[in-house]
């Protein structure tokens, strides 16, 4: 019973079956579509990802615009509040998700010394849902308007039905069936890694030598599995008031909009922790390679993480100190929201203490590491303020929050993303991003990124609230909000630098070897770009950072000494002959089939229309029937 | 509800096909297979998808007659409305279908091909009975005056148990897809977590169900 | 302040940060702070203030300490010839249990002292003045309820509170969620449907002298739909003998002439349907003193009944004044704040934005009278109402 091989493997299908011949390219722009490769569909979600990047960086250069003068007109307060919605949402569930999902596709099995994920077809799935759900809520733009309820959709403002309520357009639909279908999409991909971890790690990779990124991700994915299921029962409850006039949101008939805001943020409070861990990750990853020195208590570490992701189900109420949810509800809250300091401060004191006394490389994934560092800790103090709720009860909803939680998920995880990329990119694409323009992608990052949002926290103490459209003049903001839009350029102009330095290091290309960084963790011991079977040979590992170990040993004073290099370099010709006997599993279609249904199913869901339903669920049947008739491998050509 | 039911199957169809799992041959960290890891861990999160719902129900449980007569509404009162040896009755044929469940598990286990077909027959005819019987409930209730837009009692009863149903459909067309598999000779003791893997979800969609069903029927209203 | 620009201690750095110095005066001198958590004028705001300031200071220092230790770091123990190969520490367990009861230990002094806030600040004040207030969409109705248990006053978007009485408020909304705030006075609390919530302020006294009242600005901090950025409230803080005055002007009614003549006006569009006016029907007003109607839910629009003893309308955004009110009156959903006169062709601009087509019934904010289905407003008699609604003048306070 214990062997996977019993569990069920159903029968190829029979030859008279296949209308369609199975994929079995794995080249060519064609493969991508039905590519089953962990790495593959990292990539996948990666580039997705930094395109809803650049969509949700203009909606909110457009915002800065409308924002520049008091009174401004450059856009109406309907496009205003459809883009702050978009910005928001974009930036949760299209960027910072995905991008978290990406990175561990990508590097999980890698870390872990897997040759794939434990159900690679599911991943791929969780790809497409992902991509088509984003689509599927960005075409609401052109369908008569996006949602416009905010990303938190707060009821009754979003519950209230279209044609007598009080959002107009179709958008709130568009946004609560759009996140159902994202929110499946990515209990898929939890559920892929949580397996993945727990199943799939080589002979001697016992949890504690997981690398931290690893770590991170699981404590995400288990977040993930946990915290969806309930903003999708809220978001169905919207969907229900809105199109079925039930009244879970209306108060008239004994509803509670209050109900709506506990079930959005026991997901929302664990959400910004699937955000900000795997940023936790990269970073704990970046800085021991780049000073060359372990992780300070890499365990204390990674048991911060997981408390920081446990703590992270009892403090949803602070978002809601100013709701009326009386004293000993906000003194409770109060209290555990203080608690998650502790563990936060922890890990920057254990970053500090691994760059402390090391042989600092500032090489751009370092910067970007060392700037997360110094901006999360901005962000986690200003956080750690609302946690007193009366002064809270003065800063939430102003700009201070906007200020606090840019530093979090900006200067957090938009720094360790980037630091991420530059610190991978040669991993996955065998070649290096150019240090020298990473570091005008850095700098101009950073000072954009202050200049934007620091000004925030004072405009916000001043008294300017968030998600308005206009602001009188007269109140002292005006002048942070100019220096406010000149940053949000500043950082446009920096992403933009990024996407140069892509293309000109793609074109300039140096060929890297499997190990450029001189780094410690097993992703580090194949080749660049990754081969396709990852590792020729399971590893076996003896120790965290057991790569650096195969490198380095430590002298009695403890200082670092290169290890003579193990000689087992096998010929290419063996490696050939070697990996011919892997088996991967074979593209398919079917996920893409299945994953195509959503949308459909959406749209029918969205203007209440059961044909069109009734497609969706046609063409997601037929995917899922086709995909369980079809092996894992194609069959054998003889 | 389809995008529920999109949910469920997945998880268990892709067992073993981990490269690891059915090339190398090599046992997982945790000795579980990866289905069978996959769905308890799905199988938790749905706990949380229902936790959800049950707890809107608790929270508006008989708010509505509050709410009703400070309104003058007339709206139908869950104790007039619900036949209890009805369902009752509906709730025992879903409890046994778990018993064949057990029952299908242990013949594919012992090799038993006849008496796989026919607990898994029986299993899926229990559920099909229970769906019946909830659809001959909603149309009853539904012309009694209980709607979706009835106080916070119709939402949140028919949401909730919809969904339930739901969740029982798929697990039907699962047993279904089995039987027709074991039929064709393609599902072998060798394959018996399969049945273990669709039973999981079986007993979980049941065990629902006798919260549900004590939430909403048995616990008295006031 | 903390200036998280500083990486490394660079001349152009610095200069950045001066020049940021420069601007953030420049940014706090120009300003009324009517609107500034900065500038309290209440005790509850003050001691809000108060504990934010003490832990700011406290979170700074740890901030700035941490960014000056990362630059630190990375610059003294910058990889030169002869240190690539650093000594490896793995860990230090005094360092981490330190580390972790430091904060600790901080963070249980900041709990003390929220804790004790949290429960002073909820409890209702002794002899407080009772107001409800309710969000609409989207501007605030006030309702008085005590301080003349058998007159009380109804009004909308700007509050008048006498200088040091505890005020005691109610919220409430019978649509969508909003957030009552005053920032100089008192913190922010969510109006939501369904729930009451209550707050307390306590203006200072010495605020104001006779005849010079002291002005506060607040806004909807909660988002509200369409015009939520309009949605803004105005306090004006008096002394005790020019808050009753002002208290009994609030209480007349209109004349039986002021009534007639405004309906003869307004006839067919039917202001009183949505507008609250005191004196139009004596049967509401009755119910309104005995307290079983509530105007705030009853009607949709603000109450109109001393509109020309306000500074402002139209959730407190827009000066009050002929030309405002009377292309208001005439063509609501056109306006912003932006460019008021300046006709923009989107329906949906901001600030009484109606939100279905305005050929539809109002639902939300003014319909545009001026494209009236049954009779379109003519420019003149948009100008009449409003040349007649100033008239309506009683106090005589400001």
């Amino acid at each position: 019973m214990t062997t996977v091989e019993r569990a069920i493997t159903y029968a190829p299908a029979p030859a008279a079956r296949p209308r369609l011949a199975r994929p079995t390219k794995t080249a060519g722009w064609t493969s991508w579509f039905t590519t089953i490769d962990h790495k593959k569909i990292g990539i996948l979600y990666i580039v997705t990802a930094l395109v809803f990047f650049c969509v949700g960086g203009s909606e909110a250069l457009l915002i800065r615009v409308q924002l520049w003068e008091p009174n401004g007109t450059v856009l109406t307060a309907a496009m205003y509040n459809q883009l702050f919605t978009m910005h928001g949402t974009t930036m949760i569930f299209l960027l910072g998700m995905p991008m978290a999902v990406g990175l561990g596709n990508y590097l999980v099995p890698l870390m872990i010394g897997a040759r794939d994920v434990a159900f690679p077809r599911i991943n791929m799935l969780g790809y497409w849902i992902f991509l088509f759900g984003g689509l599927f809520i960005y075409s609401s733009f052109l369908l008569g308007g996006a949602p416009n309820g905010g990303w938190f959709g707060y009821t009754p403002l979003t519950s209230m039905p279209y044609a007598n309520g009080y959002l107009p357009s179709h958008g709130a639909d568009f946004w609560a069936v759009g996140l159902i279908m994202l929110g499946i999409g990515s209990v898929t991909s939890g559920l892929n890694f949580i397996v993945t971890i727990l199943n799939m790690r080589a002979p001697g990779m016992t949890l504690l030598r997981m690398p931290v990124f690893v770590w991170m991700i699981l404590v995400i994915a288990v977040l993930t599995v946990f915290a969806m299921p309930t903003v999708t029962a809220a978001l169905i409850q919207v969907y229900m008031d809105r199109n079925f006039h039930t009244n879970f949101f209306n108060a008239t008939n004994g509803g509670d909009p209050l109900l709506y805001q506990n079930l959005f943020w026991i997901f929302g409070h664990p959400e910004v922790y699937i955000l900000i861990l795997p940023g936790m990750g990269i970073v704990s990853e970046i800085l021991p390679v780049f000073s060359r020195k372990p992780l300070f208590g890499a365990r204390v570490v990674v048991f911060s993480g997981i408390a920081i992701g446990f703590l992270g189900w009892g403090v949803w109420a602070h978002h809601m100190f100013v709701t009326g949810i009386g004293p000993a509800a906000t003194t409770g809250f109060g209290i555990a929201t203080m608690a998650i300091a502790v563990p936060t401060g922890v890990k920057i004191f254990n970053w500090l203490g691994t760059v402390w006394g090391g042989a600092v490389r500032l090489k751009t994934p370092m910067l970007f590491a060392l700037g997360f560092i110094a901006m999360f800790t901005i962000g986690g103090l200003s956080g750690v303020l609302h946690s007193i709720v009366p002064s809270d009860a003065q800063q939430t909803d102003t700009y201070f929050v906007v200020a606090h939680f840019h530093y979090v998920l900006f200067g957090g995880l938009v720094f360790a993303i980037f630091g991420g990329l530059y610190y991978w990119w040669p991993k996955m694409f065998g070649h290096m991003l150019s240090d020298g323009i990473g570091k005008l992608n850095f700098w101009s990052m950073l000072i954009g990124f202050n200049l934007t949002f620091f000004p925030m926290h004072i405009v916000g103490l001043e008294g300017m609230p968030r998600r308005t459209y206009t602001y009188g003049t007269g109140f002292g903001w005006d002048i942070y909000n100019k220096l406010e839009t000149v940053g949000a350029f500043i950082i446009a102009l920096s992403v933009l630098i990024f996407i140069v330095n892509v293309f000109v290091s793609r074109a300039n290309r140096q060929p890297v070897e499997g190990d450029p960084w001189d780094a410690r963790t097993l992703e580090w011991s194949i080749p660049s770009p990754a081969p396709a079977y990852n590792f020729l040979e399971i590893p076996e590992v003896h120790a965290f950072d057991d790569f650096w170990h195969k490198k380095y040993t430590e002298d009695e004073e403890g200082r670092l000494v290169r290890l003579p290099s193990g000689g087992s370099d096998a010929g290419e010709h063996d490696i050939e002959v070697a990996a011919s006997h892997i088996h991967l599993p074979s593209p398919s279609y079917w996920p893409l089939v299945f994953a195509l249904g959503m949308p459909i199913m959406g749209y029918g869901f969205v203007y209440k229309n059961w044909w069109i339903l009734g497609v969706g669920v046609f063409v997601a049947m037929f995917g899922l029937s086709a995909w369980t008739f079809e092996p894992s491998t194609a069959e054998e050509e003889h | 509800m389809a995008t529920v039911a999109a949910e469920v199957p997945p998880a268990a169809l892709e067992a073993g096909h981990g490269i690891q799992g059915s090339h190398d041959h090599h046992a997982t960290n945790t000795g579980l297979s990866h289905a069978k890891l996959g769905i308890w861990v799905f199988l938790s999160s749905e706990a949380l998808f229902f936790g959800s719902f049950i707890s809107t129900y608790l929270i508006f449980r008989g708010r509505d007659v509050a709410v009703a007569q400070a309104t003058h509404q007339v709206i139908p009162h869950p104790k007039d409305l619900f036949d209890i040896p009805f369902t009752s009755c509906t709730s025992f044929i879903l409890l046994m279908s778990s018993l064949t469940m057990v029952l299908a598990l242990a013949a594919i286990q012992r090799g038993d091909m006849r008496r796989l077909r026919i607990w898994l027959a029986a299993t899926a005819a229990f559920g099909l009975t229970f769906i019946s019987g909830q659809v001959y409930e909603f149309t009853n209730f539904y012309r009694e005056g209980l709607h979706l837009s009835t106080g916070t009692f119709g939402g949140t009863f028919y949401v909730m148990t919809g969904l339930h149903g739901a969740h029982v459909t798929v697990g039907i067309f699962w047993l279904l897809a089995l039987l027709q598999r074991s039929m064709q000779g393609k599902l072998g003791p060798e394959k018996a977590e399969a049945v273990e893997i669709a039973g999981l979800y079986w007993h979980f969609v049941d065990i629902v169900w006798i919260v549900i069903f004590t939430v909403v029927y048995l616990v008295p209203y006031k | 302040m903390r200036k998280p620009t500083i990486r490394r201690g660079k001349p152009t750095k610095l200069t950045a940060i001066a020049v940021l110095c420069v601007l953030v005066a420049a940014g706090c001198s120009s300003a009324t702070h009517a609107q500034s958590t900065l500038h309290p004028a209440g005790k509850i705001a003050r001691d809000d203030l108060n504990i934010f300031t003490a832990f700011f200071i406290i979170a700074a220092i740890i901030g700035v300490g941490v960014i000056l230790g990362v630059i630190y770091a990375a610059v003294r123990f910058r990889e030169r010839p002869g240190n690539e190969n650093p000594v490896q520490i793995h860990g230090n367990t005094t360092l981490e249990i330190s580390w972790t009861i430091a904060p600790a230990l901080i963070l249980m002094v900041m709990a003390v002292f929220t804790v004790k806030l949290i429960w002073e600040q909820a409890a209702q004040p002794k002899n407080a003045m009772q107001i409800t207030v309710t969000g609409k969409q989207w501007f605030w109705d006030f309702q008085y309820t005590n301080v003349d248990s058998s007159h009380q006053v109804f009004t909308s978007n700007e509050l008048h509170i006498p200088e040091g009485v505890p005020v005691w408020f109610t919220l409430k909304s019978d649509n969508v969620i909003h957030s009552f705030w005053i920032p100089a006075l008192a913190g922010k609390r969510d109006v939501v449907p369904g729930h009451l919530n209550h707050f307390q302020l306590i203006a200072d006294k010495d605020l104001a002298t006779d005849g010079h009242p002291k002005e506060f600005f607040g806004q909807c901090v909660e988002y509200c739909g369409l015009s939520h950025a309009d949605m803004r409230n105005r306090t004006f803080v008096e002394t005790q003998s020019d808050f009753n005055k002002w208290y009994q002007s609030q209480l007349q009614p209109w004349t039986q002439t002021q009534v007639s003549t405004f309906n003869k006006l307004t006839s067919v569009y039917s202001c009183t349907s949505c507008h609250y006016i005191q004196g139009e029907t004596p049967g509401n007003d009755a119910k309104v003193e005995k307290g079983t109607l509530d105007p705030g839910t009853a009607y949709r629009g603000p109450s109109l009944t001393h509109l020309a003893d306000r500074t402002s309308f139209g959730g407190a955004t827009f000066t009050l004044n002929f030309d405002n009110l009377w292309q208001w009156i005439w063509d609501a959903p056109r306006h912003s704040t932006s460019d008021f006169g300046k006709y923009n062709e989107c329906p949906e601009r901001g600030k009484g934005g109606s939100i279905i087509p305005t050929s539809s019934p109002c639902k939300v904010g003014m319909p545009s009278f001026k494209n009236d289905p049954v009779k379109p407003m003519s420019k003149q008699t948009a100008q009449d109402i409003a040349r007649f609604l100033l008239s309506t003048k009683n106090f005589t306070g400001q």
